[in-house]
């Protein structure tokens, strides 16, 4: 069989603030941004946590305590840069086989401007049944979580 | 694609739209070769959960920026 790679899903955004600023926000505040939708606990999102070190958690919690991890901090270099391993399999429930990675860049471009730069990668171990289910949901469930999100952003 | 298109009793363009078709659900991808682009079987969906994160990662950038140049008084604690 042959194997499959995807290439990594890179995105950035450039942002009007210093780096030390961005990260924080980023990490000690993901709870303040994170989209509301994608979540894991079965409560409604309380917060995400970055724990601030390698080798910390990064897990959601829900509004009744309960937890469920996402990953972990793979490299904690505040400012300039934060890896973490995505722990997420296809049918959006935690699994400590998967281990895509997230790595975040934050670099200045100017007094109190930030580059932000996200790459996922990996995304090929995130299984091979990644068919059905995620199409499914690619299909009818995304396009109604974005409305929900447009909602919200324009409120 | 050309080489697909050669074997089909259907116009190029037609066998480009099915591919797209395809392509959108994630059972084929494809990669440039010079001046052609080579379709191959995606059969893992993979391609689909990749756009799926790609979007997700639209979105979460954007409320992050949101956040990141909100005003610090209005800044949200996380509760």
């Amino acid at each position: 069989m042959t194997a499959i790679t995807l290439a990594p899903v890179r995105k950035s955004v450039r942002v009007k603030a210093a780096p030390a600023h961005a990260f924080e926000v980023f990490t000690a505040r993901m709870g303040t941004w994170w989209p509301r939708e994608m979540k894991i606990v079965t409560a409604p999102l309380k917060t995400v946590v970055v724990e601030p070190r390698a080798g910390g958690r990064w897990y959601e919690r829900g509004e009744d305590g309960a937890e469920a991890n996402l990953g972990k901090v793979l490299a904690w270099e505040p400012p300039h840069r934060v890896v973490m391993s995505w722990e997420i399999n296809q049918h959006w429930r935690p699994d400590a086989t998967v281990r895509a990675e997230v790595e975040v860049n934050f670099i200045a471009d100017g007094p109190d401007l930030t580059i932000v730069e996200v790459e996922h990668r990996k995304l090929e171990v995130l299984g091979a049944e990644a068919g059905a289910s995620v199409r499914e949901r690619v299909d009818s469930g995304w396009p109604r979580v974005l409305e929900h999100f447009k909602a919200a952003v324009d409120a | 694609m050309g080489a697909l298109a050669r074997g089909m009793p259907v116009s190029r363009p037609a066998v480009s739209q099915h591919l797209k078709v395809l392509k959108d659900a994630g059972l084929v991808a494809d990669r440039p070769q010079g001046r052609n682009r080579v379709y191959y079987l995606d059969p893992h969906g993979l391609g689909a959960l990749r756009r799926w994160l790609d979007q997700f990662w639209d979105e979460a950038l954007e409320n992050f920026r949101a956040e990141v140049e909100r005003k610090p008084r209005q800044q949200k604690e996380p509760r």
